[in-house]
């Protein structure tokens, strides 16, 4: 039923059933819980009706008989163990059945397409991530979240910075797509983060395999997709109040969130705060370490006629992160001698929430305006987005220009997108253009030649994909055409400075397929492939100077070529019903002219001494890797999530890649109690995780050996209720419970100081 | 900010779809940034304490960080056992005009502190000869005694927000002062007759 009938139908009900609803309690309705994956029935379920504060449990069947029903408008609720709760806003007016489709392998589902769409679609190589399951971790940064999938990793610059790697690359190498739209943010350096705040996405989605066709972009592989997601059709105001309070860096995290669906409207807003002090290390205080984040969004739909509708979402992130001060440097001796100290250097005895430089002050602006319709079997997307990225870093200075940013970079990106699906019996073709226009420039004022040069960019692009279904077979195979022109205002030193117009362009062409096959209800296999060419980054071809971050001097290479990858991934499922959910990837990955920056023998010598100089250069590389992701359920209360990943990177020389994610062994054993009673659900959990040490590298290449193996531990429990007419989640957690001093191979901070200890977070979130 | 050329027939065809977001930017003339903090120049003037005698050593580098080295050069030879009075001269030469860091050093004396480290002490000594509010050493003014006839060596350190309440700072050891190192030259080949 479209939201306006539902409005009118509530006017109706109250009028003229007024009377009627009094004598005619007698409906009855039958549900049927389902399992999302395998279509088995679900027992054990919970289905919760907010109207009559009534709970009732499924049969073996799956099924939940209610009776004595009064006609009328009715809020569900439906739980399972393990799984994330389905709300529903229904009316019954009549006897009546539902089926509900269950997720109950949260990290393996597929809804996201151009088009917004509940369907039933088996994931390849997709991993999702629901609010739900993400709910106490909301503070973090998003590339922390995504840790919990197989196969990605964190590269951290302390707690408050971090980006996700995916199968071993990162940055530049993976797509950001948020609200389907490339993210346009400043991805290329070792200490920056995506500029995008989880609290406002309802579901993360990890593409491992090659997917990127419709998106274009750089990616040679990794994708991170995050969706505000749909807004349900009710005509109730319904929103969400959380806070998240941490004891380690004595952190506030506030979040609200207000949706409703009204006539031809529906909107959501979303808003954000978070304040942080000095993290601590079990020995010691991290000072400078705290963090000030404040984001919000607005999603607003308007359904112009049956199947056209209007999208405009918006959404603003500031983040304002301080960086360790013993982490800052001068030259090559202040950094061997701040590496390996005891206690890194300016640390204070005493806990402060006051943020100095070094530091940094991200923005980001993201604004998209859609248009979409469906007339037979056409569906149409077009979107126009634009997105301003503001980047500055705070350094130690003389004279009062800490207050200066050493660095300030503005970039402003507008994009068109024309998405084109054509949906025939068991077949769907989709095809589309795209352009994006960019625009980089720095403050002049800054006192300091930015690290990378002024450029303007425009990438048109074209995509063709087609999707065959069969029972038991989905084919999908796909290419796309980018123009990449690169202009650039390139400074040059010498006895004075000069600008020279720089031009580079590349043709990226990239190709991609994919098989899904289910051998039984139980097993599937899928297979996926596919070449993609990279262009390289500004700062790969024209980044001159020291990078503070890495205390060398970086210097570009105007003549690289792009990077070809041949990436494979094959991944078996093996889903057996409410029992085990079990799944490996193995994948292999060949890079051709892979863009790396390589040490020099001979460090620079300037006014202010000695600095190691690192040069872009390309060679061959191959990457291949596991990813293991399982569930086991062996007893109705009981619950284990285990997963490891292991990657292997070498060059052409079979020289191993610095910077790849060691293996990692990560569980989580739930213990669940559900209950009829006020407190519907409770979850005991423990989360062991081993990190090994990793073994390849080299060593000249980086500034110190890897950290060794480490294992530490985080337990807590969750609680969901129904208490005042309200659902009401919350939570205890204790993380590194044996407050273990070690040190992270990701983290740059690494080479100056310990991880945080021991640590207790707690969270309170109501939903109305 | 960096334009595109708008005669360019290919360019027009590649921004005729995103048009609206270009006629939102405006094209200006580039400016060239200044590096207002560069120290390009360091000069150290020598004058004997009986201010018949004074020596310059001095390092040039105007293009920073750049890939040209820089330069040092000694004015003419020490004397051998003779005290001198030094003090230091750092010129960021790549503004004009030519910008003054020393005032820079001398307004945060606090924050700052230079180190001369000798190669070889039975040639050369320093000592600090100024002092901040908290009584410890900055090092813009030093006395420096030569003790023997060689070529001698020494290094210069600039710190910014060291320890100096860290064992040995004081007393010219930047081993313990962490901070950053805004000058770190090794002047050497340097003549005592």
């Amino acid at each position: 039923m479209k939201p306006k009938n539902i409005v009118y139908g509530v006017l109706l009900s109250s009028l003229l059933f007024s009377f009627a609803t009094a004598q005619q309690c007698t409906l009855q309705v039958i549900w049927k819980i389902i399992d999302h994956h395998e279509d088995h029935p679900l027992e054990f379920a919970t289905l919760f009706i907010e109207e009559s504060n009534r709970a009732f449990v499924s049969d073996s069947s799956g099924s939940i008989l209610v009776q004595g029903l009064c006609p009328g408008y009715y809020h569900i609720a439906i739980q399972h163990f393990g799984c994330e709760t389905v709300r529903q806003y229904i009316e019954i007016f009549q006897d009546t059945s539902y089926t509900v489709f269950m997720e109950h392998h949260s990290y393996a589902l597929d809804p996201v397409l151009i088009k917004d769409s509940n369907a039933k679609q088996p994931g390849a190589n997709r991993q999702v991530m629901q609010a739900g399951v993400l709910r106490h971790q909301l503070d973090r940064p998003i590339a922390s979240i995504l840790e919990s999938i197989a196969g990605v990793s964190a590269k951290k610059n302390g707690a408050n910075i971090s980006s996700p790697i995916i199968q071993g690359l990162s940055g530049n190498r993976i797509n950001l797509l948020h609200a389907g739209v490339l993210h346009a943010g400043q991805q290329w350096g070792a200490d920056h983060a995506p500029e995008i705040d989880p609290f406002s996405a309802q579901q993360i989605t990890v593409v491992k395999g090659v997917d990127a066709i419709p998106y274009g972009g750089n990616g040679l592989g990794g994708m991170v997709l995050m969706e505000p997601g749909t807004i349900s059709k009710d005509p109730h105001l319904h929103g969400a109040a959380q806070a998240i309070l941490r004891s380690n860096g004595k952190s506030v995290h506030l979040g609200f969130k207000l949706e409703q669906s009204k006539n031809k409207w529906e909107w959501r807003w979303v808003g954000s705060g978070k304040i942080s002090g000095d993290h601590k290390s079990p020995a010691y205080y991290l000072t400078n370490t705290g963090s000030r984040d404040l984001s919000t969004s607005f999603l607003a739909n308007y359904s112009a006629g049956v199947k056209e509708q209007l999208k405009f979402y918006y959404a603003y992130f500031h983040t304002e992160p301080g960086i360790l001060r013993g982490s800052h440097i001068g030259n090559l001796t202040d950094l061997q001698e701040a590496i390996g100290r005891e206690k890194p250097f300016f640390t204070k005895d005493n806990f402060s929430y006051s943020i100095e430089a070094p530091k940094q002050k991200v923005q980001h602006h993201f604004l998209k305006c859609s248009y979409q319709a469906e007339k037979q079997q056409l569906f149409t997307d077009y979107t126009l987005a634009f997105q301003w990225n503001n980047r500055q870093e705070f350094d130690i200075r003389r004279s009062g220009r800490s207050e200066i940013p050493s660095l300030d970079l503005h970039l402003a990106t507008g994009h068109l997108q024309l998405n084109h699906q054509l949906e025939g019996n068991h077949r769907k073709i989709s095809f589309g253009i795209s352009s994006q226009v960019q625009l980089n420039t720095s403050n002049k004022g800054t006192g300091i030649i930015a690290f990378i040069p002024d450029y303007t960019a425009i990438n048109p692009g074209a995509y063709a994909k087609a999707l065959f279904e069969s029972p038991h077979l989905r084919l999908d195979i796909g290419g796309r055409y980018d123009f990449h022109v690169l202009n650039v205002d390139y400074i040059r030193r010498g006895t004075s400075l000069t600008i020279e117009k720089l031009q580079r362009s590349f043709h990226n062409m990239s190709v991609a397929t994919g098989l899904e096959w289910m051998l039984s209800e139980s097993f599937q296999i899928d297979l996926n492939g596919g070449w993609t060419q990279r262009a390289p980054h500004v700062n790969e071809l024209y980044s001159n100077g020291l990078h503070q971050s890495v205390a060398g001097i970086e210097e570009g290479d105007p003549n690289l070529n792009q990077e070809a990858s041949l990436k494979f991934q094959m991944t078996a499922k093996l889903l057996l019903h409410q029992w085990l959910n079990f799944e490996c990837a193995v994948w292999h990955q060949n890079i051709n002219d892979f863009i790396f920056l390589e040490p020099q023998k001979e460090p620079r010598l300037t006014i202010r001494g000695a600095f190691p100089v690192f040069l872009y250069k390309q060679t061959d590389a191959r990457l291949l890797g596991l990813d293991i992701q399982g569930k086991f359920e062996w007893a109705p209360h009981w619950q284990l999530d285990a997963k490891a990943s292991y990657v292997r990177a070498e060059d052409r020389s079979h020289q191993p890649i610095t910077g790849i994610p060691p293996t990692q062994i990560n569980g989580t054993l739930h213990y669940f109690l559900h209950r009829q009673g006020q407190v519907r659900r409770w979850d005991f959990f423990i989360s062991p995780a081993y990190h090994f040490k990793q073994t390849r590298y080299a060593i000249e290449s980086d500034l110190l050996d890897p950290p060794p193996a480490y294992f530490i531990m985080s337990a807590g429990i969750e609680a969901e209720a129904f208490l005042l007419k309200k659902h009401w989640y919350s939570g205890i957690i204790a993380e590194n419970v044996f407050n273990k001093r070690y040190r992270d191979y990701l983290n740059r901070l690494r080479y100056y100081a310990d991880e945080e200890g021991l640590g207790a977070h707690f969270y309170l979130r109501v939903e109305f | 900010m960096a334009c595109l050329n708008p005669l360019n027939m290919k360019n027009y065809i590649l921004y005729s779809l995103p048009l609206f977001f270009l006629a939102l930017t405006q094209c200006t003339d580039d400016p060239i940034p200044n590096e207002s903090e560069l120290i390009t120049t360091v000069n150290l003037y020598f004058q004997s304490v009986d201010l018949k005698d004074s020596v310059k050593l001095s390092f040039f580098d105007p293009d920073g960080d750049g890939g040209i080295s820089g330069t040092y050069a000694q004015s003419k030879a020490f004397l051998n056992n003779t005290h001198y009075n030094l003090d230091i001269e750092l010129l960021n030469e790549s503004e004009t005009p030519v910008e003054n860091i020393t005032e820079e050093i001398h307004d945060e004396k606090e924050a700052h502190q230079f180190f001369f480290i000798p190669q070889d002490t039975s040639l050369l000594n320093f000592q600090y000869r100024d002092f901040d509010a908290n009584g410890d050493p900055v090092g813009l003014k030093m006395l420096m005694q030569t003790k023997g006839k060689g070529n001698a060596s020494f290094q210069l350190i600039l710190r910014h927000e060291p320890d100096k309440k860290a064992p040995g700072v004081i007393s010219g050891s930047p081993t313990n002062a962490g901070g950053e190192t805004d000058i770190e030259l090794h002047f050497s080949g340097i003549a005592i007759q």
